[in-house]
This record gives C-alpha cells, structure tokens and sequence, in this order.
C-alpha cells in the first residue's frame, strides 16, 4: 500500500514538472483557394461549369518561381504575400502556350493583412482580407472574390476565375 | 535532483496521513458526548473557530526546476487564508504572483501578474473531536488575474515568402475563472499543517486574451487553453480558539 502511496506521489510530481513547449501540430500557412470555372450554354440560359486547364502553370510576378499545376486542374491554391498588401501572379492554362503573352494573364489581389495568435506552441500567422483583384483579360473573362476572408479554413474557395 | 528530493519528500506525506488516521479512528472511538434533554434550558455550547494561513511551497520551487532554454522562466509565489465557519464549511482567500520569460525563437516577451481566488470548501469527513482539524474537502473558488504583459516580439515563419518579424504592444489583461478544487489538509505539529489541492480551472474569458494570451499566469496556468490543471503543496499555520454561545433550545 506505500508503494502505491510512494508511485502516486512520484507521479504528481513528475507531472507537475513536465512542462516542455508543446508542438505546433497546426499549419502555420494560409492558403488563398481558387477554382477555375467557365460558363456554358444550357436550355435555361447558361450555368457555370469547372474549367480544368490542359497544363496550367503559374508564378508570382516579383519572383522567378514557377509553379507546375497537375494537367486538367481546376483547382489550386497560393499564399499570399504578408510583406505587402498585394499579391500578383501570372497564370497560362496551357504550358505549351507560356511563350505567346496573349496566353498569359496577370491578377494582382488587393488585402488587408490581420495578425492572428495561432497558439503558444505555433506562435503567429497572417489572415487576409480581400479588398479587390485587378486583371488582364487575355484569356480570362473575370475574376470574382467568393469569400474575402483568408483563414486556416481549407475547405473554403476564396475566389472564382472564369475563362 | 529536485524532482528526486521532492518526490521523496512527499513519499512521507502518506505515512503521515496513515499515522493521523489510527489517532483519529482511536478519537473516533471515545464515548460519545450525552446528548441535552429536550425541554429543559440549554446549557452553553463552545463553538470553535479556526483561522489558517499557508503559503504554496511547492509552486515557487518547481518554477525554477522546470527552467529548460526553451521554455518560460517562472516564478509562482501563492498563499491561502481560509476560517472555519461551521458545519465543516470553510471560506477560503488565495492569492499570490507570478511572472514569465517566454524566450521561443519565434515569440519572446516578459509577463507578470497578480491573482486572487475566493470561495468555499466543504469538509467531506464530520469532525471527531473539538481538535480534530485534519481535513479532506471540496470546494469551489472564483479567480481573476491581472496580467502584464511586455512589448511581444514575434516572427512569422511563411513556406514560400520567408520569415516576417513583427511587435505586438505592451498590454494589461484581466482573466476570469471558476475551478473546482479537492483535498487534504492534516495537522503536523501545535497549530501547523500541510496538505495539497488538486484543481480544475475552466477559463471564463478566454476570448478576451486571444490576440496573445500568456503562456503562464500564476493562479492559473497556460492561458491559450480554456481548461487547466494544477496540483498546490501548502504549509501553514492555524490559529483556533472557542467561543460559548448559548443556542435556541427548540422544541
């Protein structure tokens, strides 16, 4: 029965030391998600249809890294810069197209950066809100912002691109 | 080496607890007090108090011993005032201080904070005697923190654009808790005494913290989680005296 007493006490003690920093088990980026859509003609009018592009490469204007999607992806994700409150990226649907400009499109996404305390484990991050999206319309017909608001929640599609 | 010492000192707490249990039981075996006749005027009855005062010994020590590079640096000074009011309850005052260095590679910044706690205890075991004060209880308290805290340095770690460093401003916070808390306390020696309380804290406003809460409030705990545990050792010392006071005899 001490030896209990004894196993008890030791117990307590260790787990009242034990205090090392927890990991961080969250994801410490926030991804901005799109999807890429077109419009198609139906017996009612015209509906809205996934555009899956045949080889689709995209990069951030201010660097030189490209970013090679998947063939016949419809949807993608990026991270916004927190350095600034603005993001451009290039975007050509087809590879084979990168080097006629007319098969390349710029939009620039306009934000507001908010701080945001993930946990004493993980520390901060960035959440963004989106205040506008500028953009050429070489291949593109318009881009709209679905859901203005950037947060660790993967499951949301932030903006809409329509060729 | 601490943790061995303390831990070996608290190995004795049991037998201790063994050895008050055998003089309670042979408390508990004296003839029971003849009860008064009803109808008949009420003799004068002494009414006990008692006024204890503890200090948490343990807290201040393991502040230290858990100093590891990566983790804050603490410092936990606690105390309890707590009076017998009748029919084993107990009105229980904590306070005490505290304070943290929190020094990660991506966070860094200095806490300090005062709390207070006030509620009730409820003894589990009926008295067996005028001098019988060792006790196992439970009760209840109400916290509040008043928090601290330094300018918050901080970097952001981002997978493609890199790291951004940043500041966050020097501000106060106030947190609000209830926790439910069990024990013992058991007479050592004349008035002094030890025991500990195991608590569970659930945080009221957690909300209110969420821009950066403080890795440590003393009387607390970790304030970025709505829930927390604690485990207290105290030393104290009691101060008892009797009163007579003549009740209503009731028919």
């Amino acid at each position: 029965m001490k030896k209990r007493w004894g196993l008890f006490w030791i117990s307590m003690i260790a787990l009242a030391c034990r205090q090392e920093r927890s990991p961080c088990l969250v994801p410490q980026d926030v991804w901005m998600n799109l999807g890429c859509y077109r419009w198609e003609s139906v017996p009612e009018g015209r509906a809205e249809r996934d555009s899956f592009l045949v080889h689709p490469l995209f990069g951030y204007t201010d660097s030189g890294a490209v970013f090679v999607l998947e063939p016949r992806t419809s949807k993608f994700s990026l991270l916004l810069s927190p350095h600034a409150d603005q993001t451009s990226l290039w975007l050509v649907a087809d590879s084979s197209r990168i080097d006629d400009p007319l098969h390349r499109d710029t939009i620039r996404f306009h934000y507001q950066r908010r701080l945001h305390f993930i946990s004493n484990a993980c520390g901060y991050t960035y959440y963004y809100q989106l205040t506008g999206v500028d953009y050429s319309r070489h291949q593109l017909d318009s881009v709209a912002i679905l859901d203005d608001q950037v947060t660790d929640n993967v499951n949301k599609e932030h903006v809409k691109i329509y060729f | 080496m601490l943790r061995s010492i303390f831990s070996g000192l608290l190995c004795l707490l049991p037998l201790l607890v063994g050895a008050q249990q055998v003089s309670d039981s042979a408390i508990g075996s004296t003839a029971p007090s003849p009860l008064p006749d009803s109808g008949s005027a009420a003799p004068p009855s002494v009414r006990w108090h008692q006024l204890r005062a503890e200090i948490d010994f343990l807290s201040p020590i393991l502040a230290r011993a858990a100093e590891y590079p990566s983790l804050p640096r603490k410092t936990h000074w606690g105390f309890s005032v707590d009076y017998y009011w009748r029919n084993d309850l107990y009105a229980v005052m904590e306070g005490g201080t505290g304070s943290a260095q929190v020094r990660y590679d991506d966070l860094q910044y200095d806490s300090r904070n005062l709390f207070f706690r006030c509620g009730f205890q409820k003894g589990l075991f009926s008295r067996t005697g005028d001098q019988d004060w060792d006790l196992g209880f439970l009760g209840i308290r109400y916290g509040m923190a008043r928090t601290s805290l330094s300018e918050a340095w901080f970097r952001t770690d981002h997978y493609f654009w890199g790291p951004r460093f940043g500041t966050q401003e020097a501000r106060t916070v106030w947190l609000h808790w209830v926790e439910l808390t069990g024990g013992m306390r058991m007479r050592l020696w004349k008035g002094i005494s030890c025991g500990w309380n195991l608590r569970m804290k659930l945080l009221a406003n957690g909300n209110s913290v969420q821009e950066l809460p403080p890795a440590f409030v003393a009387g607390y705990g970790a304030a970025d989680r709505n829930s927390a545990f604690e485990m207290n050792f105290y030393l104290g010392y009691a101060l008892t005296w009797s009163k007579k006071v003549r009740e209503r005899n009731e028919e």
